[in-house]
């Protein structure tokens, strides 16, 4: 980005030239090959005369980074890089692409025109294509948005199930501690079953995706700073339709979810049996993940198919399938989560009745009679 | 007044033959507006026990009425019953006119015996949330709850968690709970249980206030004195059956004079015998029964010249009466 300043620099004084110019100020070189008189004159990178002073003015913070060109640069074109690298993949790709510029520029200075030099700098921009049998061509997406696109849908996948997984108890654990409370007594006289669950998944769900957005949002600051990090990946940003449908996952995954909890909150005769009944619901919430070799080979088989309409796995489903490469258009999508609404809305339908239903028979046996009579007026 | 759900027709399905029960029981009571609570023919069993049989009363308006009964013998599932918190095997309920559903149970305020307040919420937090169900806005119950805890001398309590109160005081925020939106029916269960006697003395207080301004008061009990303090009319129970209900007054007189008291300067001779117990202040009391008469002990003072300063017809005391009746109902 910084290598069309620089050669306009020369005839430019727009805001952008000094900018850039400040920027070189950040990087500092020792010229061992003695081939770059002229590099460092004005506003240039700052010459050093000694590595010594150079690795100082780093260590100081006067400079970002500090080029050594090597006494053999014309042969071996080696430059040793030094600056204070952090994370997993150490690396300054501006930087380098700056230096980069400024030594063609020294090395061919007043033998091209400056159109000639920049397309030396910047010789292709590839397009990639992929011929079909028909000999038709569709155009590849660059590498970055590839592996953004495998890698955000499975993050947010596993972060949903975690998320499920942690709401699902805390849900669980209010139900049926309410349930034990003799507070019940009071507030089943004030308020309908159905006020009274809808109030916890209220409570609990905003809890459940106030997390959900905070990982949302430090996953949209971390991750295209992440891949703009690696070198040769390029460029990556989230598609406005993958955060709908992460969040609408996200959403429906809770409501899912909790209103399962209620239901095996309700029937469970005290919070611990709850624990051990439902214990095993918040594991469908990474059932996906278990298939995901499968959907990576074929995202839009039957195995894709299945996860996205299964309304228990589909909030995680989808979103494994859109990282698997799957491609879903949008009522598609919409229809997967319409159905999870449905299925959650009976469920806490169902749900409301079989606490009431329980606060009914509280101290009398489950039998089927008595389990039809306190259903049939657990209104 | 009973009323039975039973079915007595033969040849119907069993299902339409308690529909049928429970329609008649329904029409009995619905028919009877002029009480604030009333329930008709109440039947529980848990698993092959029978907790609740067949239990009918009424309370009226504005009246504070007792429901006595030993421990176990059935009064909180019948209030849970009345409240439409349970369902009942059998007979019906009607509460302000109405079957107990939840808009006339908005009119309705319910301390449970040893309810669980959640112990991290803050007294304050609890006292509006369950006012707020009732129906009174946000600045309704926060007055509501600052003007009684004000009241009972807990408003230092007032942003404390639950969990730092003692007993009492978790008793006197249930008892705010119950109060706070001025219910028309109050139905307390076991409400004195923890509190030492001066806050018993001031929930007294208050109910009588309640009470005043047009409320109905029904609290279930095995403290006799409370009733006899607080109470006009009574229902008690046992093993889940009802063994009496009615006016207080009525039902003691109804077991006539159990002894009498004589405040004299003297004992005339013919009474001296094991049926007679000193008490202080130069009285004597002389038990009836056994061929004794309150006629003849008087005369006995007449014929012997002895100052009679008092003389007294004693009706037996509620606990006399609550021994008497569940001792010969569980000798059955």
């Amino acid at each position: 980005m910084l290598v069309v300043p620089l050669f306009q620099g020369e005839e430019d004084t727009s805001d952008t030239a000094t900018a850039s110019g400040e920027d070189l100020r950040q990087m500092g070189f020792l010229d061992q090959s003695g081939l770059f008189p002229a590099l460092g004159e004005q506003s240039g990178p700052v010459r050093y005369q000694s590595e010594g002073d150079g690795l100082a003015a780093v260590a100081r913070g006067e400079i970002e980074s500090f080029y050594v060109i090597t006494e053999d640069y014309l042969r071996s074109g080696k430059v040793e890089e030094y600056a204070e690298f952090e994370g997993r993949f150490p690396s300054d790709p501006g930087g380098e692409a700056v230096l980069r510029a400024l030594l063609v520029d020294g090395l061919i200075r007043g033998r091209v025109d400056l159109d000639v030099t920049a397309r030396v700098l910047d010789p292709a921009q590839f397009g990639s294509f992929r011929v079909a049998s028909d000999g038709t061509a569709t155009e590849l997406t660059p590498m970055a948005v590839e592996i953004g696109g495998l890698l955000v849908p499975l993050l947010f996948g596993a972060l949903l199930g975690m998320g499920l997984a942690v709401g699902f108890g805390y849900m669980i654990q209010s139900v049926s501690e309410e349930k034990e409370s003799r507070l019940v007594e009071v507030v089943i006289t004030s308020a309908s079953p159905l006020s009274i669950m809808g109030g916890k998944l209220l409570a609990l769900g905003t809890i459940g995706l106030t997390q959900a957005a905070v990982w949302i949002v430090a996953t949209a600051l971390t991750v295209p700073a992440m891949l703009g990090g690696i070198p040769g990946v390029g460029e990556f940003t989230i598609s406005a339709g993958l955060w709908v449908t992460i969040i609408a996952c996200f959403i429906m995954g809770y409501f899912l979810t909790t209103t399962l909890a209620i239901f095996v909150g309700s029937i469970a005769p005290s919070s611990r049996e709850a624990g051990r009944l439902g214990g095993w619901i918040p594991v469908l919430g990474f059932a996906p993940f278990w298939f995901s070799g499968l959907l990576m080979m074929s995202p839009d088989g039957w195995a894709g198919r299945l996860l996205s309409y299964i309304p228990f796995v589909a909030p995680t489903g989808l979103l494994v399938r859109i990282g698997a490469g799957g491609e879903m258009d949008a009522w598609q999508i919409a229809a997967a989560l319409a159905e999870v609404a449905a299925t959650s809305l009976v469920v806490l339908w169902i749900s409301t009745r079989v606490f009431r239903a329980a606060i009914f028979m509280r101290g009398q046996n489950f039998t089927r009679h008595n389990l039809w009579v306190a259903l049939r007026d657990a209104d | 007044m009973k009323v039975t759900c039973r079915p007595r027709q033969s040849g119907w399905g069993r299902r339409e033959r308690l529909i049928d029960a429970c329609r008649r029981s329904w029409q009995k009571v619905s028919t009877v507006s002029a009480h604030t609570l009333e329930v008709a023919g109440l039947t529980k069993t848990f698993g092959r026990r029978t907790v609740v049989d067949d239990v009918s009363f009424a309370v009226r308006p504005g009246e504070i009425f007792g429901f006595l009964g030993p421990n176990g013998s059935g009064k909180t599932t019948t209030i849970r019953m009345a409240l439409g918190i349970i369902r009942p095997d059998r007979g019906a309920v009607s509460v302000l006119g109405s079957r107990p559903g939840l808009s006339v149970l908005q009119s309705v305020g319910y301390l449970p015996e040893e309810a669980g307040l959640p112990p991290k919420a803050r007294v304050i937090d609890i006292i509006r949330y369950l006012g707020r169900l009732k129906g009174l806005t946000y600045t309704e119950a926060e007055s509501r709850a600052d003007e009684m805890l004000r009241r009972v001398g807990l408003h230092d309590y007032l942003s404390a968690k639950v969990e730092t109160l003692s007993q009492g005081m978790r008793q006197m925020t249930q008892f705010i709970i119950a109060v706070a939106h001025r219910p028309k029916l109050l139905v307390l269960d076991e409400p004195f249980a923890g509190l030492d006697p001066l806050n018993v003395q001031l929930m007294k207080h208050i109910l009588r206030e309640q009470q005043q301004a047009g409320a109905t008061i029904m609290f279930s009990t095995h403290i006799m004195s409370d009733v006899e303090e607080m109470c006009e009319r009574i229902a008690l129970i046992s093993d889940g059956e009802l063994l009496l209900f009615g006016d207080l007054g009525r039902i003691r007189r109804e077991r006539g004079v159990k002894s009498v008291q004589v405040q004299a300067a003297g004992i005339p001779g013919d009474l001296h015998d094991d049926r007679l117990k000193i008490l202080a202040d130069d009285t004597v009391e002389y038990e009836i029964g056994a061929g004794r008469t309150p006629e003849q002990i008087f005369q006995s003072y007449a014929a012997s010249g002895i100052r009679v300063d008092r003389f007294e017809r004693m009706l037996p005391s509620l606990t006399d009466i609550f021994i008497e009746e569940v001792s010969r109902a569980r000798q059955v």
